[in-house]
């Protein structure tokens, strides 16, 4: 093993693995100098495969946090507008995030709750419209019931509504 | 029914909705038959209205038929929020009329348009079930801002998948459809543009709604997600039809039948 160029102390050159280090030692020595020269901890043993990564690493950690620190700040700034433009921002943001889905089951989950059977503000008065909310309970079990027979009749067109 | 044109038509395009959509020539038409028919009280309403509700590139003659002024709607507090708004709208042919543009807008009214679950609930449990519906009637539940009609921007390069089913299931499969529109259950991106269920003669046929008709990647996932959702034996027929072949099914067959030019 080839070590005479290196003087500074504390430093010990440990080959790879694969032996590389031996067959090439030139060039191990310019890597080996790089990573002293980055490094807080001069007395860690070298590795001459990584030190290049690690750097990348430390440059870029900065720059994450600096970007979350902004998001963060972006946020309290938001709490202070109105509830309106606070929805529009969730709208906004809600399509960049994962898209919002539900489940069959936990759409029927919430047929049942008051705020689902209040009636709307705004309903035309049109045939089709009901004047008090259809009993969701009852819809589902109903159906297989119900379905069988009863929309022979209807499908002439008698026009009842 | 209540023509042999309207049964031919039924049965033989399964195009449930051809007297929804309108070739542009009578669109314009109509809008100048509501301008000559409108007093100027009736168009100020109408135009506070337009400001209300979302823009519409293809003019005012759906806006002018309906609702209280409503905002666009958010969530309440507490709700759960869908991905996108949606709104319910209803149609039905006129008895005795063969299907026209003109019944088309006298008989499509929007019912409402919800943002959160709960928001849906209150309607859907405020509506007849399409099951219960009689006549040649159809439930439309679209993206707020799309029209039910091909011509809309976002309709107009697209198509459907068409599934027609036997007396007595419309009810069912239109509520596991529309479930899975609004839960986003079909994973397509933006592509879904809404939903309709035709109550007709012999049969009820439900239908999906995508913005690009050529896109098959899309079109496939949307197959597959229907059958899923809806439960349909794997020998269901299902049909995918363009918006342009169901405007040409149309003008043709309007050509057809006014031979002598009147539409």
């Amino acid at each position: 093993m080839t070590t005479g160029h290196y003087s500074l102390t504390n430093v010990k050159v440990l080959p790879t693995e694969d032996g590389e280090f031996n067959q090439n030692p030139s060039l191990n020595v310019t890597d080996a100098r790089m990573e002293v020269s980055r490094r807080r901890i001069p007395t860690k043993h070298l590795e001459p495969a990584r030190p290049l990564r690690r750097c990348m690493h430390m440059d870029a950690e900065p720059a994450v946090n600096a970007a979350l620190a902004k998001a963060l700040r972006e946020d309290e700034d938001q709490v202070t507008v109105g509830i309106e433009q606070f929805l529009k921002i969730v709208n906004m943001t809600r399509q960049k995030q994962g898209r919002i889905s539900y489940t069959r089951d936990v759409l029927i989950g919430l047929a049942n709750c008051p705020a689902s059977r209040e009636k709307p503000k705004f309903l035309p008065d049109h045939p089709v419209v009901l004047t008090e909310a259809r009993d969701p309970g009852h819809l589902w079990l109903h159906e297989l019931m119900s379905n069988c027979g009863k929309e022979e009749g209807a499908a002439e067109g008698v026009h009842s509504i | 029914m209540n023509n042999k044109f309207d049964a031919l038509k039924d049965d033989d395009s399964g195009d449930h909705d051809q007297e929804q959509g309108s070739p542009k020539d009578s669109e314009k038409e109509k809008t100048e038959d509501e301008d000559k028919d409108q007093n100027a009280s009736k168009k100020k309403v109408s135009e506070d209205r337009l400001k209300c509700l979302q823009p519409s590139p293809a003019g005012s003659r759906v806006l002018d038929i309906i609702l209280p002024c409503v905002q666009m709607v958010v969530p309440g507090a507490g709700e759960h929020p869908l991905q996108y708004n949606y709104t319910f709208w209803y149609s039905r042919r006129t008895p005795g009329r063969p299907a026209s543009t003109q019944s088309y807008e006298q008989n499509i009214k929007q019912i409402g348009s919800f943002a959160s679950v709960e928001q849906f609930w209150r309607f859907y449990s405020h509506m007849i079930r399409p099951g219960d519906l009689t006549g040649h009637s159809d439930f439309h539940l679209f993206k707020e801002g799309i029209k039910p009609m091909w011509e809309d921007d976002a309709n107009k390069m697209g198509g459907k998948w068409i599934i027609r089913l036997r007396k007595g299931l419309a009810s069912r499969c239109w509520e596991n459809l529309i479930l899975a529109m609004l839960g986003e259950q079909f994973m397509v991106g933006e592509e879904i543009c809404g939903a309709v269920v035709s109550v007709r003669f012999q049969e009820d046929i439900i239908s999906i709604w995508n913005k690009t008709a050529s896109d098959q990647a899309t079109t496939a996932r949307i197959r597959d997600t229907l059958r899923r959702v809806l439960n349909l034996p794997p020998n269901t027929i299902m049909e995918y039809k363009t918006h342009t072949d169901s405007i040409k099914a149309w003008e043709d067959f309007h050509g057809l039948v006014n031979a002598s030019g009147g539409r």
